[in-house]
């Protein structure tokens, strides 16, 4: 069965809750983090962090400022170009299993070439594993929710069937309309299994996710399956 | 609360004034949010653009402190527009009742104002009455004494223009505000009002809250679902400690804390019983003589006798006028008048007001004994910043206790509902809960008493307790006794018979004649025969308006939303029938928990009004029972940026009490209004991830990764006046103390130009402390000053002066 989950950013207070119960179903250790400014910490994802709820305020709209939140984490995609980089070296280093989940494990520590254009995959140190989050791979197989979306108080956080979460954000969407008409879905919903709705026009997806890069990363990948190397040099040259 | 959590839901429009309830109260927004989905509206005011205000369809600034400006302001909106729900308010309120002709408001100052003592003779603040007591009224409310009259004349002074001058918000959000939350007049729609510590953290804190509750009777948003006053409470059980008397103003159930001049219970029970000679009127304090001597039946057992005035005389008295509240207190101790101090549960080195006078203080007493899950600022103040460990006498005990998880027990919520808690794990180490703790030092105390006797081992001797159950100290027996028993048979209705410790089944069976004992009346129903109500977990809810009756169980009687008996037509019929709460079906009320049996109002021998908790039976639009006057009047914050107040030269509040020292310096009793030296309003806050003063926050990793240290937010403007960088240190100084903390430039404070002058305002919270993190900064509460609200003494750490600058 393939599942897919939501975030919907008109629904989010950033209580943050949905970071804690990552870390602590996941058993990830607090990072030593320092004000920086911004109420948003840790700063980024990291072999720590899967899941980081992100801050933007700027000027404007019917209120004077908007301040959203995303929350940041792996999109789970349906061709996801880390998997098709991670087979040049051990078609067995990213799994995606029938969940819908994109599972890494220890092999991904030999991938060549690893990128993402969502800058999802961290390691702690060149050679270690990569790191993200699982979907909750082990809760969803068992018949819970995510960590994440069973602590989230609004409902900005929903998971289920794949077909309802796509039916029930675009549905969301149309009541987000009432109260914010540039309410939409994300625009690459279609290839992802972590679908957002965001409330206002400025994307919080196009900040934190290069589409192109994907692309880019994908077709490089498919072009240079069986040489990984090759696929890597060709990559970095792609991107610049 | 007058309602709950989960009423939220059934909103038509939400004001958040005087809280981030988003940021605070995250649970709140499960139910705003489905209010929103709805429909309903969302409407933020705050000083600072906060989560709250992230989600809000309206949003409006106002400088700290002009609340009553803010409020009065709506008031005037509603009277000029006649948007008063006239039903209502003729019928459910003081409106037309008469008032002293010698009643007066001049220039600030209402009737009765003594100067010299700041406080007022209230004698004028009266209403008028006939040969019978029965007070007089004008229907139409043309007379100008009505209360109606006087409510317009007072608030006409708060017009737009001045109001915007003051409060620093723009003409056309004020006017968004007012026109959509007074949408909500009517039995057609409701408003409710979520506040906090932004509202009671001011000289002027009560007033605040009673000009919404002016408003919230005004509209006839009281008793209706998805309407009333609410307070979401910044502690998981702090409803339940207030309910239980944990105030030095009251006794468990609210009955009234017993004076010096009261000698007798006779004596107490004239000066706290009110009469009225209102036909309709229900007067529910009328039964107080029966909760208390119930009371003290369970305070002294078999020793409290008719004969000894049921054990009144043990009872601690206050001396009149005194004020035992914690400034008062930490001032004392402060000069030495202290020998010991339990400090229990609480951090007062941290949590308190000018924070460093407490730290001070603290080096006064002989003995402190901290109970508390971790060593904190006020066990080790003695090794504190600037102290000299040498130099200082008191010696402290730590007792470690055990946490809530840790122990059984019930937890009143913000809504009222008592829940009954399990212990999930044992404390660890020699850590015990507080129950066990108390009742060790009670026995010890009781036993050195009958051993050494002393001045007046009565009161200690007589106590009944008697809590234990299996070897061990019973919470559940507790909860028996609070809930209430018969000491003796007592003959029931049709020839049945109560048994002598048998359970009663709610406060109605109480008796003022010692045959029942009672811990406290408002919890009476808890725990009856059948079996502990806080227990209940069905979530199923048969009201259709989330009352969810049959989960745990809330005081009064389980009645979910106080006051219900005003959502109803003078014949009991719900006047927004999609929201009904109660109905009378023609021979008892269906839905809620009636506000007490009683038939409705058309019934002219039985009927009763609907506010039964006042002696007029009616809302008080017209309230004499505060400091400062019977119509909330803005009074500018002790620390204000302006010179003078734009309502009258009255600048604070007539009635706080000033703690006034010469000079200037760390933990003195200074306070500068309009000094250049502190040119900047400062608020202080908290934030989801820390916990008061963040001892059961500060010590987890988890919590101080998402924010590890203190921070101080400023506008932009402010940022580029002073040079300072966004992520910088800098340092906030007050005349009492200073702290420092990094910058967080933001958008989301923005400079108020109030009477025409650019007014900046910073905010920062008081989470942290020396002890832990490394790093995180200290308690902003060095900065904030000793005064509190006229009534309740909350201290005004909402509003007062500072200065900031980069740290050098």
């Amino acid at each position: 069965m393939a599942y897919a989950k939501l975030f919907d950013s008109s629904k989010c207070i950033a209580c943050r809750g949905c970071q804690k119960a990552c870390k602590n179903w996941n058993q990830d250790p607090a990072e030593k983090t320092t004000n920086r400014g911004t109420h948003q910490n840790p700063p980024d994802l990291s072999h720590q962090t899967r899941t980081v709820v992100r801050f933007k305020e700027q000027e404007g709209g019917d209120l004077g400022i908007i301040w959203t939140f995303f929350k940041d984490s792996c999109r789970h995609c349906i061709e996801p170009a880390c998997k098709m980089i991670a087979d040049g070296t051990d078609e067995q280093a990213v799994v995606i299993t029938d969940t819908g989940a994109v599972i890494y494990n220890e092999r991904t520590a030999k991938v060549e070439g690893m990128n993402c254009g969502y800058n999802i995959p961290k390691q702690e140190k060149d050679g270690a594993p990569y790191v993200k989050c699982t979907l909750c791979f082990d809760r969803i197989t068992n018949g819970l929710q995510p960590a994440c979306v069973t602590t989230c108080p609004t409902g900005a956080l929903e998971f289920g069937k794949r077909e309802d979460i796509v039916k029930l954000a675009l549905q969301r969407v149309e009541e987000a309309k009432k109260r914010y008409p540039d309410a939409h879905i994300s625009s690459d919903y279609k290839e992802v299994n972590y679908i957002q709705v965001f409330h206002y026009k400025e994307d919080m997806f196009e900040m934190y996710a290069d589409r192109e890069k994907q692309q880019k990363i994908k077709m490089a990948s498919r072009r240079d399956l069986l040489n990984p190397k090759k696929a890597a040099g060709m990559i970095s040259k792609l991107l610049g | 609360m007058t309602n709950h959590w989960i009423d939220f839901a059934n909103s038509d429009v939400v004001l958040v004034m005087g809280s981030n309830a988003a940021e605070n109260h995250p649970i709140s927004f499960k139910w705003v949010t489905k209010a929103m989905e709805k429909g309903g509206k969302l409407i933020s005011v705050d000083p600072r653009f906060t989560k709250t205000s992230a989600k809000a369809d309206i949003y409006a600034r106002l400088r700290s402190g002009t609340d009553i400006p803010f409020l009065g302001g709506m008031i005037k909106y509603i009277l000029d527009n006649d948007l008063i729900d006239k039903f209502y308010v003729q019928n459910y309120t003081n409106a037309s009742f008469l008032i002293n002709k010698d009643f007066k408001f001049e220039d600030g100052l209402f009737s009765g104002y003594n100067e010299e003592k700041r406080s007022y003779d209230k004698a004028t603040w009266a209403y008028q009455k006939d040969a019978n007591g029965v007070i007089m009224k004008d229907p139409s409310m043309q007379d100008p004494n009505c209360v109606y009259q006087l409510l317009k004349k007072h608030y006409s002074r708060y017009d737009i223009d001045k109001v915007v001058e003051v409060t620093g918000t723009t003409k056309d959000e004020l006017l968004k505000v007012y026109k959509t939350y007074t949408s909500t007049s009517g039995p057609a729609k409701s408003g409710t009002i979520l506040y906090a510590m932004g509202w009671t953290q001011h000289t002027v804190g009560t007033q605040n809250i009673r000009t919404m509750s002016m408003i919230q009777t005004l509209l006839g948003n009281m008793g209706v679902a998805g309407g009333g006053v609410n307070a979401l409470r910044g502690e998981s059980n702090v409803q339940g400690s207030t309910d239980y008397g944990l105030l030095f103003h009251i006794l468990p159930g609210y009955l009234k804390f017993p004076l010096g001049s009261q000698a007798t219970l006779a004596d107490f029970l004239k000066a706290t019983t009110p009469t009225t000679a209102e036909p309709q009127s229900l007067n529910w304090w009328s039964n107080t003589p029966k909760y208390m001597v119930s009371l003290l039946k369970a305070f002294y057992g078999e020793a409290a006798t008719k004969e000894n005035d049921f054990g009144y005389g043990w009872l601690p008295k206050g001396d009149v006028g005194a004020n035992y509240s914690w400034l008062n207190l930490f001032d004392q101790m402060s000069k030495g008048k202290f020998t010991g101090f339990f400090a229990w549960g609480m951090n007062p080195a941290c949590s308190s007001a000018n924070a460093g006078k407490v730290r001070k203080a603290l080096g006064e007493l002989d003995w402190l004994v901290n109970v508390n899950l971790f060593p904190n600022e006020t066990g080790q103040f003695w090794k504190g910043p600037g102290m000299d460990p040498s130099k200082i006498k008191t010696a402290v005990f730590m007792l470690p206790c055990a946490a809530s998880v840790e122990k059984e027990g019930s937890v009143s919520n913000s809504g009222r509902w008592a829940q009954w808690r399990y212990k999930a794990a044992n404390p660890p180490g020699e850590a015990m809960p507080d129950a066990e703790i108390i009742e060790g030092l009670v026995h010890r105390v009781k036993e050195l008493y009958k051993k050494e006797g002393g001045a007046f081992p009565a009161p200690i001797l007589s106590l009944a307790w008697d809590y234990e159950e299996n070897g061990h100290l019973s919470v559940r027996k507790i909860a028996r006794e609070i809930n209430g028993y018969y000491t003796q048979d007592v003959p029931g209705a049709d020839g049945a018979v109560f048994k002598k410790g048998s359970q009663l089944a709610n406060f109605v069976g109480l008796k003022d004649d010692g045959t029942t004992a009672c811990g406290n009346w408002l919890y009476s129903g808890s725990y009856p025969e059948a079996g502990n109500m806080m227990m209940r977990r069905d979530n199923n809810d048969a009201s259709g308006i989330g009352l969810y009756s049959n989960w745990s169980w809330c005081w009064p009687l389980n009645r979910r939303i106080i006051y219900n008996r005003a959502s109803v037509d003078l014949d009991g019929n719900p006047r927004r029938p999609e929201l009904p709460v109660i109905k009378w079906d023609g021979a008892k009320w269906v839905g809620d928990i009636a506000d007490n049996a009683a038939p409705p109002m058309s019934d002219k021998e039985k009927g009763k009004l609907p506010f039964i908790m006042t002696s007029e039976g009616v809302a008080k639009l017209f309230g004499p029972g505060l400091a400062e006057g019977p119509f909330p009047e803005h009074y500018e914050p002790l620390e204000c940026p302006v010179e003078n107040n734009a309502f009258s030269s009255q600048r604070i509040n007539p009635t706080v009490k000033l703690f006034n020292e010469k000079g200037e310096g760390e933990g003195k009793d200074v306070y500068l209004t309009c000094d250049p030296r502190y040119p900047f309003v400062c608020s202080t806050y908290r934030v989801v991830e820390h916990w008061q003063t963040g001892l059961m926050t500060r010590w987890n990793k988890q919590l101080v990764e998402l924010a590890p240290q203190n921070f101080v937010e400023m506008s932009k403007e402010l940022a580029a006046l002073k040079g300072i960088k966004n992520g910088e240190m800098v340092t906030i100084k007050s005349p009492r103390g200073q702290i420092d903390a990094v910058a967080m430039v933001t958008s989301r404070f923005k400079p108020f130009t109030v009477k025409g002058q650019t007014v900046h305002q910073v905010g920062t919270t008081w989470h942290f402390g020396w002890c832990a993190p490394v790093n995180g900064g200290d308690t902003a509460n060095l900065l904030t000053p000793t005064v509190g609200d006229a009534n309740t003494m909350i201290p005004e750490s909402k509003a007062f002066m500072v200065n900031i600058e980069r740290k050098g």
